[in-house]
């Protein structure tokens, strides 16, 4: 019953209340449970100037996303659905944006590569000894 | 034409008697309909005043047969109105065993809207500790392992 009342709640506050007891901490590290999550999104679609999250619950629901910054989502030139990550790529520089905890990350381009393009996101395994 | 009446029984043994199409939103009282019909339902997990919440939950969302269709559509808007006024009037304690005979009878629709309160309640909590005095769950955490959850999901700025 638990799982079926924390997927109402919003991923932004479960992070926040990750610490209020083992189980709950078990369940936000669950695949499962964050598929099954109300705001878990199926696929991203973009207009011109905005951005919306489509989910299958079995009903379709559109939500909007807002990225953090105002009037940003004009700016973009072109955005990367990736791992469950949005890549935006700008005049200058990306962002890699978190719409489940509304982070975002800037990626800023050395003056030395004045174009780049946005192609996805990858892991790099740093092994210390 | 008469509609058919069917008697469902709380914990304590009291009757209620409601129309057939009322009480089948729950799946479960619906399988028990055909496979036991002209018999009264004991639900004995039930409190009176529960059943009767749920009853009254159920007897707004019946569609009406003779309506044809999607005759609920147009009043979707009020009916989603009617039910967050529905479930904010109800106590806490007792939201949770509504929300618990929304899982037992299995109503898909007002487990949903039980479920978005308390996530609500949940989301409009200040910290940890709050949550668990409302909901009363114990901490099985030690210091060092709140620390350690809390030092790996520390975002760089």
């Amino acid at each position: 019953m638990i799982e079926e009342i924390l997927s109402h709640v919003p991923p932004i506050s479960l992070v926040r209340f990750r610490t209020v007891c083992k189980r709950w901490n078990v369940l936000l590290n669950d695949k499962t449970f964050l598929n099954n999550h109300k705001f878990t999104f199926r696929f991203i679609l973009t207009t011109k100037s905005k951005i919306y999250s489509v989910s299958i619950d079995p009903k379709i629901l559109v939500r909007e996303l807002t990225l953090e910054v105002p009037g940003i989502e004009s700016h973009i030139k072109h955005l990367v659905d990736c791992n469950e990550f949005l890549l935006c790529g700008m005049d200058k520089g990306a962002a890699v944006w978190n719409p489940w905890f509304k982070q975002s990350r800037w990626i800023k381009v050395n003056a030395s590569q004045p174009s780049s393009q946005v192609v996805g996101v990858g892991y790099v395994i740093i092994i210390t000894t | 034409m008469s509609k058919k009446m069917i008697v469902l029984k709380s914990s304590e043994g009291v009757s209620f008697v409601v129309e057939e199409a009322v009480a089948r939103q729950s799946k479960i009282i619906s399988f028990l309909v055909e496979e036991f019909p002209d018999r009264e339902l004991p639900l004995t997990n039930m409190t009176s005043e529960i059943l009767r919440k749920t009853i009254e939950y159920c007897k707004k969302h019946v569609v009406e047969d003779d309506g044809g269709g999607d005759s609920s559509s147009s009043s979707s808007g009020d009916l989603k109105e009617w039910d967050v006024k529905f479930v904010a009037e109800i106590d806490q304690p007792r939201l949770m065993d509504l929300l618990m005979a929304a899982n037992y009878l299995d109503i898909p629709s007002l487990l949903d809207v039980t479920c978005q309160k308390v996530a609500d309640t949940i989301a409009a909590c200040n910290d940890e500790k709050e949550i668990r005095a409302t909901f009363n769950i114990e901490n099985d955490f030690t210091e060092e392992e709140v620390e350690a959850i809390r030092m790996e999901n520390q975002y760089p700025i």
